[in-house]
């Protein structure tokens, strides 16, 4: 008891103090002041332990001046050339502080603190009540590569970076629209991190923007570091085994989906764009299938939905058959699978719990070492284990091939985050299938198709278009029809608009 | 509460299914049966269980295991006493009846599948000649499972239209319709050679085994009945005095077959005349010649008389076993329930009803030769 009381202590009082400066400088009406010494004194005390804080004193005009920087955001170069190309054309220094763009008032001490922090440079001048702003935020930018986890055959080959500005500058390159809203909020009471909201502002529903902005400022938190730090606080329902939001690092995904009436969020310093709200077929679909022919494109998303079924269903249904119902296992290859399972010396649970841990260690150990050792984890895994594993008796082969074919399943979805989801699904139906056959599998399957229908992300049913069962919609769930027939968007997110098209196929009647 | 929870879920992933599983590889799976009758009335089980040893080159064993019994469930138990595992028949294939048993009650020795859910439904059955049991120790050679023997050699027998396609489950209704009878394919162990032949057909005089039908006799029922299957092949001699004697012959393949029947009651009698009209391919004439319209016009008689021959023949086997296959009373209960319920004694009137069949044959087309 003691030693918690004095574990809390120190906690309270940083708590208290962190109160009290911000009382004492967040307020955004305390005002600058329009002499020099206090405004320099005022940004000193605040910034007083930040070791990087630069300051030159000069003057320009006759008026003393003073510039501040902190030295590890901000680009030397960058204040030189302002600077200098400033105050060498032949205006005065009050034509020139009212008229170039370059230098942004402000007479907020709020602002003027948060501007530094960002990486800018402020002007103070003597006499005068106004702080200027100079933008000579350092960036350090990576490439707009391909994302590593959703590549695509053809297309655009972008990716977002952990750049905000860059980001918003990508999507805004591909909707250049008058009706793009960006929204900005500001999440973190210590990290400040910036967060932007991007939708239509024609075509997204208003009381799902109201409600995702609503959520954001809601949040309470002294940081946040990636989106799937503030997925969780946006959430339906956490305790689903679905994710509710969509993850995605391409630009044109995004695009796709802010034109259907979707809402995404973006977070400085992280690569992950959020889109919300989201369906469960939408983590089915990737920007490939639009690409390609249309056959091509409703083959492989009918085979991506098979894949779900396999992955969630085929150890479940082996152990069922193996331990209740080998009547169903055809005449000629009962033989066989009962020469396979014959010497195995425990349940199919215990072989299937076995077989299918050691795939998810090999996935976890694969994912975390450098590639060249990657490899060779997933040689010895794969091949050796495998083999071994069988002629030792311990597995039967028919299990290695169904757990070979549901990793492979689950690793078709093109969504990491479902994709996880959905191996972690297939454990309560093997269960279930080990307790009571295949009554047991369609038990669990009708829990998970009631969870489904029940499930909602802001207030958009996750499994439309079949629950609510939209017909129109099917188009472009399990099918994937050519585009000009698409003439609606989905009612799923409830747009403003639905056309999105009208006929673009005019010249083909008059032929 | 949360030990109680943790409990149950210890409960669950170490027991679960516990009570109720039965795992495929605890089980001895029974591929094939037998059923004899012995002199005392008792019943001789035979079964055949596979066993495949587990290694790189899986040969197939069999184990047949034989146990009597005062009842063919008995009999069964008493195989499982000298079996190791649980015994089990829901994959069985073929179940042999000898004739003997058959002239019994063949019902009684299949009521035991009636009565258990997971009993397996497409399996075949054969009445054997003879006792049953020689026939699953027979060892053929390349067929390691005499059940897989037996199984393809009844399927080939009914895509060629020898046997009637018919398992446990088709055979239950026709079991206990007063309008029809069952046939079943059987079986026989020739002197001269040692291999099993599935050429004839049992009839059956309700549930009694009555009498058997050649491998002609039995295409042409099967025919008659209008069960024409893939192919069905008759050798015919059309002349005799050809040399070499081969070229007397003619083999015809059955492409399709067009038949009626008609049930009509006439001056206090029951008159079924069946319209058969039967389209063939000749698929072996060695005199040729098909290019005249003569010959084919002349062999289309001879085909039509010996057809018609063969026809008369096996309704009148037919009636003389009492089989009523066509299901002439099922014909009459549907489409005359008066005239049905006058002749309620009908396996008293069935042997001597007016029972013809008309046959027309027609060569429609002579292989891939002119």
């Amino acid at each position: 008891m003691k030693r918690l009381t004095r574990l809390k202590q120190p906690k309270m009082n940083g708590q208290s103090s962190e109160a009290s400066t911000n009382s004492s400088s967040s307020p955004s009406h305390a005002k600058t002041s329009n002499l020099l010494i206090k405004n320099q004194q005022f940004i000193e005390s605040t910034l007083s332990d930040a070791g990087d804080l630069q300051r030159r004193h000069f003057k320009i005009e006759d008026k003393k001046a003073s510039l501040y920087y902190l030295s590890s955001v901000t680009e030397y170069e960058k204040i030189e050339r302002m600077l200098g190309s400033a105050f060498d054309s032949k205006r005065s220094l009050d034509d020139m502080l009212e008229h170039a763009a370059m230098f942004v008032p402000t007479n907020s001490k709020n602002k003027v603190i948060e501007a530094l922090l960002e990486g800018r440079s402020v002007l103070l001048i003597d006499g005068e009540e106004m702080i200027y702003l100079l933008d000579t935020g350092s960036i350090i930018k990576r490439d707009t590569a391909e994302p590593m986890n959703e590549k695509v055959v053809r297309g655009s080959h972008e990716g977002f970076v952990e750049d905000l500005g860059t980001n918003v500058h990508l999507l805004r390159r591909r909707i250049s629209s008058r009706q793009l809203a960006i929204q900005y909020h500001k999440i973190g009471t210590d990290t400040n991190t910036s967060v932007c909201i991007v939708y239509m502002k024609n075509i997204a529903n208003p009381q799902l923007v109201q409600e995702v902005s609503k959520r954001i400022d809601s949040i309470e938190m002294d940081m946040t570091f990636s989106p799937g730090f503030i997925e969780e606080f946006l959430e339906d329902s956490t305790f689903s085994p679905f994710p509710q939001v969509l993850n995605t690092e391409r630009p044109d995904r995004t695009m796709a989906a802010v034109m259907d009436g979707q809402i995404a969020i973006m977070i400085e310093g992280s690569p992950t764009c959020i889109i919300t709200p989201i369906t469960f077929f939408a983590f089915y679909q990737s920007p490939d299938d639009y690409n390609s022919r249309f056959y091509v494109g409703t083959f492989y998303r009918m085979i991506r939905i098979l894949s779900f079924l396999i992955a969630i269903l085929l150890p479940a249904i082996y152990i069922a058959v193996v331990g209740f119902h080998y009547e169903v296992i055809p005449n000629d290859l009962v033989l066989p699978v009962k020469t396979s399972v014959e010497q195995i010396p425990y349940p199919p649970i215990i072989e299937a719990i076995i077989m299918e841990l050691t795939i998810e260690l090999i996935r976890e150990a694969g994912v975390r070492l450098p590639s060249p050792i990657g490899q060779t984890i997933g040689i010895v895994g794969g091949l050796v284990i495998g083999d071994a594993i069988v002629t030792a008796g311990l597995v039967s082969n028919i299990m290695i091939i169904v757990v070979a074919l549901t990793a492979i399943a689950a690793f078709v979805v093109p969504s990491t985050e479902m994709n996880t989801s959905v191996r972690i699904l297939r454990f309560p139906f093997m269960f279930a299938a080990a307790t009571f056959g295949f009554f047991g599998i369609s038990f669990a399957g009708m829990l998970l198709l009631i969870h489904l229908c029940k499930l909602e992300s802001f207030g958009i049913p996750y499994f439309s278009p079949v629950a609510p069962f939209q017909w129109k919609d099917l188009k472009d769930t399990f099918l994937r029809m050519p585009v000009w027939l698409m003439n609606l968007k989905p009612t799923a997110y409830k747009p403003l608009k639905r056309r999105q098209q009208g006929y673009s196929r005019r010249w083909a009647k008059n032929e | 509460m949360i030990k109680k929870m943790i409990l149950l879920l210890c409960c669950l992933v170490l027991m679960s299914g516990c009570w109720d599983s039965r795992y495929l590889k605890d089980l001895q799976l029974i591929y094939s049966g037998a059923f004899d009758l012995e002199e005392d009335g008792q019943i001789r089980t035979t079964v055949s269980i596979p066993r495949a040893d587990s290694g790189k080159d899986q040969q197939a064993q069999t184990r047949t295991v034989t146990a009597i019994g005062n009842t063919t469930r008995q009999s069964r138990l008493n195989i499982d006493h000298e079996v190791s595992g649980r015994l089990d028949a829901a994959k069985t294939r073929v179940i042999l009846i000898s004739d003997e048993a058959a002239k019994t009650d063949v019902y009684s020795y299949l009521d035991v599948f009636y009565r258990d859910p997971r009993s397996p439904l497409n399996a075949n059955i054969a009445i054997t000649k003879g006792k049953a049991e020689p026939y699953l120790k027979l060892k053929v050679e390349n067929h390691p499972l005499v059940s897989e023997y037996l199984r393809d050699l009844i399927d080939a027998g009914e895509q060629a239209t020898i046997f009637p396609v018919t398992n446990i489950q088709f055979v239950c209704p026709i079991l206990f319709d007063p309008g029809q009878d069952v046939i079943l394919p059987y079986l026989s162990i020739r002197e001269d050679s040692e291999d099993i032949h599935g050429d004839q057909i049992a009839l059956f005089n309700e549930r009694k085994f009555s009498g058997a039908l050649g491998t002609e006799d039995s295409t042409m029922l099967l025919l008659l009945m209008d069960k024409f299957k893939r192919t069905a092949n008759f050798t015919v001699r059309v002349t005799d005095d050809k040399y070499p004697r081969l070229n007397d012959f003619i083999t015809v393949q059955v492409v399709g077959i067009d038949r009626d029947l008609t049930v009509v009651e006439e001056a206090g009698g029951i008159h079924a005349d069946i319209n058969l009209t039967i389209k063939v391919n000749a698929v072996e004439y060695p005199e040729d010649g098909f290019a005249e319209r003569e010959l084919t016009v002349k062999l289309n008689e001879k085909l039509g008389k010996h057809f018609q021959d063969v026809a008369n023949r096996t309704l009148r086997q037919l009636q003389e076993a009492n089989c009523d296959a066509l299901g002439i009373g099922l014909e009459l209960m549907a489409y005359d329930r008066d005239v049905w319920l006058k002749y309620s004694n009908w396996k008293e009137v069935y042997p001597n009803i007016e029972l013809h069949a008309h046959t027309k044959t027609e060569i429609v087309t002579h292989g891939i030769i002119n």
